[in-house]
Order: C-alpha cells, then structure tokens, then sequence
C-alpha cells in the first residue's frame, strides 16, 4: 500500500481541499489555488465487494457440479486502469466526405407516389471524436478484464459505488496487488490502441485504412475491483476458480486432472526388443546360436511388449501416483 | 509530490483556480494566464477585428511549429471508398506523396463544439492560406469569457498532429502514413468573431456555419 501524506498548503501551511480528478487544490484558510503535480494524475479507488466468504465458496461448489472440498478462499483487488478520455482523430487517409444521394420516395394518401425526396448521406472517411472507457486486462492472473466483467462496469459504471482508497483499509479486506512500475504508460498505449479499435469498428476490414487519434482530456483512475479467489478438491483432482466479487459471476475455472507420471516402461521394453530384432537380423550366429530359436524370438518380442505394458498398468503407475500425492499432498 | 502554489505570471498575486478551468484571470491585476496543469504561465492573446460588431467571440488556439515529416508510407486506397466507386473528391491526381505542404502554423478550437473537427479542419486550412492577407488581430485589453476556453494547448498540440496528417492526406492521391517531428514555437488564444445565423452561428471570416446547439458552456 502507498504511504497516505497529508496535503498541506504550501503558503500558509494549513489543509488543503482537493477534488477527485482534478489537478488542483484549494486552500482552506489562505485560498491559494496549489497545482498537485503531475504524480497525482490519477486517484483511486475501490470498490466494495458484494459477495461474503461463504457466499463465494458456495457459488464456487456450484461451479464445480461435483462434490467440492475447500482449500482456500480469499479476497483479491485487482487493480484496473480506467481511463475517461476525449479521442480525436481522422480515419482513411483521406479527408474526403463523399456525399451518397438517398432517394426516398414520398407519397400521398392513396398510396402514389408523389415525388423523391434526396437525402445527401455523408461516406467514406471522416474526422471522429469520441469518449468513452479504456480498461486494462491484468494478465498477472491470467484472466482478461472482460472475463470480469469489464463490459457490465463499462455500462454501470456511472452507477457503481467508487469509494476513495485514502479512506479505506483495503489490505484489512484482503490481499491488494498493486499495478507494476510500468503499468501507466503501457496503460496509455492500451487506451489509445482501444479507442483506436473502437473508431474503426464500424469499418469493418479496415486494412486499407489509416488513423491516427490522440487522446485529449484524458481522466485517468484506478480502481481495485474485488476478486474471490477459491481453491478446492473434487474427486477429478485440485480446483481453482476465480469470481467477480461484486455479482459473483464466474471469472475463470479450471479444473485440474490428477496428477499422473507415466513411467517409460513401454519404450524401455520396446527399445530392447528393438535391439534384440536388430541383432537377430544383423549377425544371427551371435545372438541365436540354434537355428529354431529364430523362429521362437518374434513370440519372445510380443511377450515383452506385454509384459511391459503390463508391470507399467499394474504396478509402476500406482507407484509413480503414490509418490506424487506424497510429494505434492494432494 | 510536488506542491506550487499558483502565481500570477503577470503581478505574483495568488491565482484563484476553480474547477476545470484551462484560462484564468488573475483577480488583481486582470490579466489572463494558462493553467497547464503544474503552472500558471503567460499568455497572449488577440481579437479577430471585423468591421460589424460580432454576437460571440469563440477562442481558439493559434500554434506555431517545425514540422518534419519523420516517416512516410504509402500506398493506393484499397478501402471500401474505391470498392463503392465513389472516388474521393477531394484528391488531387497528380499530388506525390513526398510533397505534402505542410502549414507552419495551424488555428484548432479551444472552445467545445460536437462537430468542432470538421469545422475545425477547414478553418485550419483556411488560415494556412489566406491569413495574412485578411485578418487583421487586435491585441486583447478586456477581460474575455474565459469559461469557453475548454482545451488547453497540450489538447490542441494533438489536435495539430492529427489535422497534419489529415491536411497532407487531402491533396494526396494515395493514402498517406506518416509520423511528423514538431518543434512547438509560440502559441497564442485569438478570439474569432461569430454573428447569430437563424439557429446557427455563423463565422464572420470565413462563413462556415456552427451549430448553436453544438456550442457547450
């Protein structure tokens, strides 16, 4: 967690008054407007978690449809950039409105027509400008921000409780991961690729095209999006399921198979037998003295191939898995 | 974290910033400044003279610059406007792609308008060309309606990038990709003359029309 400093005045040395987003503060007692910086170019948030502990194991032995045994449950907060930005740009390499004449037929009471009306319908490319949301995925769990349920935050996110991290002990609700060092320029080029995508999606194949967008009144936060973290054991082997702390959606689910190690008996056995073949082949005096054993010896090689597959089933694999669950405690 | 308190570039009184506000007037003196977002700095500022007293003054950045282009590519227009038949009106045939004319200083609204661009782009174009000979500047000496300056200059140097491109793709047969490298010069705020036109505002320069109800405070 970062280190929560008071905002003083640097004037009068008395509190400052800043508001969510803005760069400026404002003096109580001298009303000296103060610029924050560049550092405080973003501020952050959390949002509270709607679903409680056994709610989230539950909904995870749903998930399961088997008999589920918990190992683990814990709260995460992901941290997810949200930028409010103004993009300006032009699409095609053209500017070019090409004009299109609509031609709508007008007609009377009874039906006739009277005349067309032409409508100019502007094509082709054309300068845009857009806001909207940019999220960022956080691949550190190896789960997309739309498996979160990124789009339903995009839509309701005017009407999601955002709760000011200063005032909150987090780290007391669960476990914070904080972004890495080089999460806010890469989230800036993320922004700018998602808006840019966003722009040229009415385009369809827009491999001929070009664009170029740049970001303006950019309003960046980050808001630590809870997450329950649900470990268990089914009788198909170790469990793991991610779900969104706040509706309880299904984020991810994996199911593991047991753990099996296949001892290498065949290919020992077919590797011998292959030796021995060779030889038989190669120089038949040396290996099989008497002639009626060269008959026999295929036989032989069958009967090992078997026997192979046969320790491997009954015995080296119930050792190999035995050994695993010893190791590994599962 | 970095703390400054705002000064007055003008006098050294304290600036009494308010909300999202990219101009200010320092209360003591009357003079403006730019906040951009660390500092309050110096900033000029003219009247567009016109001979008929104008409704509205909108601003907009006037922004001088070094452009180069860094890189360049292009190729023919294999999009959905050739696929339609519908060949770009605009397009000079014979334009090559290494002699795209590049406008040393370019005019973008400060002010916020829904269909701003387009507008936008032809005043910029406009200027490039005719400027000197039409316009005669006044230097500012009232106080101005500052609550309409929206963008602040980093917004608007984006907005000089983009409309670069566009500008060059323009007179360009092909469709050209290019990256520029800018060197900013000086910028200033010019306040440009609008009169009333039925629903409209209409520019009393160059008569390109604005929507009244695209025009937000």
């Amino acid at each position: 967690m970062e280190k929560i400093t008071a905002l003083l005045c640097p004037v009068c040395g008395s509190g400052l008054a800043a508001e969510s987003g803005s760069p400026l503060a404002q003096c109580r007692s001298c009303q000296a407007s103060v610029a924050l910086g560049s550092q405080m170019g973003f501020h952050r948030y959390y949002v509270e978690p709607g679903i409680r502990r056994n709610a989230a194991i539950s909904l995870a032995g749903q998930a399961t449809e088997l008999s589920f045994e918990t190992i683990a449950a814990r709260l995460m907060f992901i941290p997810v950039w949200h930028v409010e930005a103004e993009a300006f740009g032009f699409i095609g390499g053209q500017r070019p409105i090409v004009e299109r004449v609509l031609k709508i037929p007008v007609s009377d009471a009874e039906g006739n027509t009277v005349y067309e009306k032409e409508i100019k319908q502007k094509i082709g490319g054309e300068v845009v400008k857009k806001s909207l949301w940019v999220k960022k995925d956080y691949r550190m769990l190896g789960i997309k921000w739309n498996e979160l349920g990124g789009s339903d935050i995009r839509d309701g996110a005017s009407r999601m409780d955002l709760i000011p991290e200063d005032d909150a002990e987090l780290s007391k609700l669960g476990l914070v991961l904080e972004p890495d060092a080089v999460a806010e320029p890469e989230m800036i080029g993320e922004s700018t690729k998602s808006f840019k995508g966003q722009l040229l999606y009415p385009y369809g194949n827009y491999q001929g095209l070009t664009s170029r967008i740049s970001l303006l009144k950019q309003n960046r936060r980050l808001i630590y999006y809870p997450v329950w973290r649900v470990l268990g054991f089914t009788k198909k082997g170790r469990f793991k399921c991610l779900l969104d702390g706040v509706n309880g959606t299904q984020v991810y689910i994996k199911q593991y198979s047991r753990i099996r190690i296949v001892p290498p008996t065949k290919y020992l056995v077919a590797a011998m037998a292959a030796g021995l073949a060779l030889g038989m082949i190669l120089a038949p005096g040396n290996v099989i003295p008497q002639g009626w054993l060269s008959f026999v010896a295929p036989f032989f090689l069958l009967g090992f191939l078997a026997g192979g597959a046969l320790l491997n089933r009954l015995i080296l694999d119930r050792l190999a898995e035995k050994a695993v669950r010893l190791i590994w405690k599962v | 974290m970095k703390l400054t308190p705002l000064k007055c570039p003008h006098c050294g009184a304290k600036l009494k910033i308010t909300g999202n506000t990219v101009l200010v007037a320092c209360q003591y003196c009357g003079n403006a400044a730019e906040f951009t977002g660390e500092s309050a700095v110096k900033l000029e500022q003219a009247i567009i003279k016109t001979e008929v007293q104008p409704d509205i003054l909108l601003p907009l950045w006037l922004i001088s610059y070094d452009a180069k282009i860094s890189r360049l590519s292009s190729h023919p227009p294999r999009s959905l406007f050739q696929q339609e038949g519908t060949e770009v009106l605009y397009r000079r045939k014979d334009a090559r792609p290494e002699d795209p004319d590049i406008p040393r200083r370019m005019l973008v609204a400060a002010f916020k308008v829904n269909n701003f661009i387009n507008y936008t782009a032809d005043l910029s174009y406009e200027l490039s060309l005719k400027q000197d000979e039409r316009l005669t500047e006044e230097q500012v000496k009232r106080p101005m309606e500052y609550s309409l300056c929206y963008y602040g200059h980093l917004d608007a140097q984006g907005m000089v990038e983009v409309l670069l491109r566009m500008l060059a793709n323009k007179k360009s047969h092909n469709i050209l990709d290019m990256d520029f490298d800018i060197g900013w010069r000086e910028r200033k705020i010019l306040w440009w003359p609008f009169k009333k036109d039925g629903d409209c505002w209409r520019d009393m320069i160059y008569e390109q029309r604005l929507l009244q109800s695209a025009l937000e405070k």
